[in-house]
């Protein structure tokens, strides 16, 4: 059996991290970040992470904010978003000037996240 | 009566008055004189010369008797024959010793006041050859004197009958020289009269001449030889004694030549028209004035002149063409106001057609006011549905991420532990759980703006409606602003349309939300004031710039990109206030902040007003 990807997500609500967590424990390792900050600490010292999962709205540091940051330590990583929001404009912009691997909108669609996860690591 | 003849009446008057009063004289003296002579008569003889006297002296009395029935002439005549009929008798008897040789003086004298010279002087030379003719007679010897002188002269009737006459003659001059004297003083006073009648009568002709309010001229040979003060005054004083075409212009307006004009006018006068006529004539400031003009001929002296009356018609003229540009401008007028009045029926119907139009459109515009405003409270849902969709998304993927958790748990063979699937169930239900009442939640909150549209008030409380509208509004500030909720001390509950109030929170805090650009805080205050309810937003943002304080209540008005905001969220609040009896102030500083201030009545308020 293939290791597992190794997945950082990145949600101000500890409901969303657990619950994701719990869904995905047979196709992730999922790594949990509560908030930007977090999750760039996270970045700078586990190595084997392969992709990376954000929410938009979050305190202190909102997804645009921490996606800037986290392309600083590892540029070369999918990065996808998985927001309540709908899709819109000022998603679609981030989208293309980020080049964002994948955008998820909540509630989530789990086969689509673990496609396009796997998609993006090379391994389908 | 002509002065002269007055005069010369006079004269004929004195006259026979003075040849009257010598026959009284005479008479009396005739009738002394015949006592003397016929008393010397019997002294000295009864001559031829008393033969004579008597006679003469009769006729002379009974001449005086008859006085009016003669004439002065033929009474003077009678009267100087008379004495030299008795002169003659005189020297014929006496010679020189005749004492009525003192005729020789007086009949001279009678004739130059009775007479006229010529006849004075015949009268002198008869006298003059009467006595030197005497004289020759006496010297030759022809006649020889009857008496001795030296008899004569020693008897006093020959000293009475010579003073008699001496007296008498003397008498009879001094009479005539009085009789003349008064009539020259007299005469002089008539004229002394008339003088002074005729210069009165003059002084009145020259002051109405000089005040006559035409210009008189008065011409010889077209020559002034008198003028008024007017025409002084309107042509100068150089005019007199100057040639009166001296202000004629060369030509008149109709192209003219002005003295062909007047040289016709005047030959006018001599076929014995009187000529009035209008020429141009130049002032004394050098001005062409319009002049009526009268002309007349007049005969004085044997002189002919002609009378020139020019009355200055300029101003007149003016007012008169004056009158007609106002007549015709009237007329002018009064057709344009008739084509106005005309317009303005037309306006009128005009204007009643587009006020049916206008109502018409109001109507329509009623409808749409209402569309509209019913349209900018969807817009403000509009705006949240975003967030509003982010809210609801979020619980929804506890609930589905957990319905995976339950799946997996189905799926995983590996799980054989019943306590441990139990716990792991328990943890994803609570999970569930939490997401459903945060979407009931939501849901809830958003039926309040959805309510009835009705204005049904009501209680409901304060605290209730800014909870709702700030968790509908929590995607527009979450991680931006900092809500400070101090309204949750107190309970305040307020009497008014839930839904509308809702509305009106919605938008003032959505509104204080947009103000702040980055991050900020708003605190929102609520406090209880003679039973009303003041509730106080105060936010960090922009504020209101100064030149849209006045505007921010009007409809339509709004600074956000169009189809961003319609404009009508606070006209709407204002409204709303309105119809709830508060009041709404906003006080803002630009790049500070904004206090909005709210009064809204409370239930306490709701009774006192039933009450």
């Amino acid at each position: 059996m293939l290791e597992k990807i190794k997945v950082l997500y990145i949600d101000d609500e500890i409901i969303n991290l657990e619950l994701f967590k719990m869904i995905f424990r047979s196709q992730f390792d999922v790594v949990m970040a509560l908030g930007g900050p977090e999750g760039l600490e996270i970045l700078k010292t586990d190595q084997e992470i392969k992709a990376v999962i954000s929410d938009l709205t979050m305190p202190d540091m909102s997804g645009y904010q921490f996606l800037e940051e986290a392309r600083k330590i590892r540029a070369e990583l999918p990065y996808f978003i998985l927001s309540g929001h709908n899709y819109s404009d000022e998603i679609n912009q981030v989208y293309t000037k980020s080049k964002i691997a994948g955008y998820f909108q909540k509630p989530l669609d789990k086969s689509d996240v673990i496609f396009k996860v796997k998609e993006a690591c090379g391994i389908i | 009566m002509d002065v002269k003849e007055k005069l010369e009446n006079n004269n004929e008057f004195v006259k026979s008055k003075m040849i009257d009063d010598a026959y009284l004289s005479f008479s009396f003296m005739a009738l002394i004189s015949v006592i003397l002579i016929t008393f010397r008569a019997f002294e000295i003889g009864f001559t031829l010369s008393y033969f004579i006297q008597l006679p003469i002296s009769l006729g002379v009395l009974i001449t005086y008797s008859n006085r009016n029935k003669l004439s002065t002439n033929h009474k003077t005549y009678i009267l100087i024959i008379a004495l030299i009929l008795i002169l003659i008798s005189g020297l014929y008897n006496f010679g020189f010793l005749a004492s009525t040789k003192h005729y020789l003086i007086l009949l001279p004298v009678i004739s130059s006041f009775m007479l006229s010279p010529k006849s004075t002087v015949k009268v002198f030379i008869v006298l003059l050859l009467i006595y030197s003719g005497f004289g020759l007679a006496y010297i030759k010897g022809w006649l020889t004197l009857n008496i001795n002188p030296n008899e004569l002269v020693v008897k006093p009737s020959t000293w009475l009958v010579d003073i008699f006459v001496i007296a008498g003659s003397s008498w009879i001059i001094l009479r005539i020289v009085r009789q003349y004297y008064l009539d020259l003083n007299n005469q002089y006073d008539t004229i002394a009269k008339i003088n002074e009648d005729l210069s009165d009568k003059e002084e009145k002709q020259r002051v109405l001449f000089e005040s006559m309010n035409e210009a008189v001229f008065l011409l010889e040979n077209d020559i002034v030889i008198d003028c008024n003060a007017e025409a002084k005054k309107l042509f100068g004083q150089k005019i007199n004694k100057e040639l009166i075409s001296n202000i004629f212009p060369r030509m008149q307006s109709s192209g003219r030549e002005t003295h062909l004009i007047w040289n016709e006018k005047i030959n006018e006068i001599k076929q014995g028209i009187k000529p009035a006529f209008t020429l141009n004539l130049i002032t004394n400031q050098d001005k062409e004035a319009i002049c009526d003009i009268g002309l007349n001929q007049l005969e004085l002296k044997h002189h002919t002149y002609i009378q020139v009356i020019i009355r200055d018609i300029t101003l007149r003229k003016k007012r008169e063409d004056e009158l007609r540009q106002y007549r015709i401008e009237l007329e002018k007028r009064s057709i344009e106001l008739q084509l106005i009045n005309e317009d303005l029926k037309k306006s009128n119907e005009q204007l009643q057609d587009k006020n049916l139009d206008l109502e018409n459109t109001l109507d329509i515009l009623n409808k749409a006011k209402v569309q509209l405003v019913e349209s900018e409270k969807m817009a403000s849902i509009g705006i949240l549905t975003a967030g509003v969709a982010h809210e609801i998304n979020n619980p929804l993927n506890f609930i589905k991420t957990g319905l995976y958790g339950i799946e997996s748990i189905i799926e995983d063979d590996e799980l054989t532990d019943s306590t441990a699937i139990k716990q792991e169930i328990k943890s994803i239900a609570s999970k569930m759980g939490i997401g459903v009442d945060k979407v009931a939640e939501i849901v809830k909150s958003l039926n309040h703006f959805s309510r009835n549209n009705q204005l049904e008030f009501q209680k409901c409380s304060l605290n209730k409606i800014l909870s709702n509208c700030l968790s509908i509004l929590n995607h527009e500030y979450k991680n931006k602003v900092a809500i400070k909720q101090t309204f949750l001390k107190n309970n305040i509950e307020l009497f008014g349309n839930e839904s509308k109030l809702h509305q009106v929170f919605l938008n003032l805090i959505l509104n204080s939300i947009q103000s702040i650009e980055t991050t900020g805080e708003i605190e929102i205050n609520s406090k209880l004031h003679q039973n009303e309810a003041i509730i106080t937003i105060t936010d960090t943002g922009k504020g209101i710039p100064e030149a849209f304080k006045n505007k921010i209540f009007d409809p339509f008005f709004t600074t956000k990109p169009a189809g961003k905001g319609t404009g009508l969220g606070l006209s709407i609040v204002m409204q709303i206030i309105k119809d709830h009896h508060g009041d709404i102030t906003f006080a803002s500083a630009e790049g500070k902040g904004t206090i909005v201030t709210l009064i809204l009545p409370t239930a306490q308020t709701a009774n006192a007003r039933k009450d």
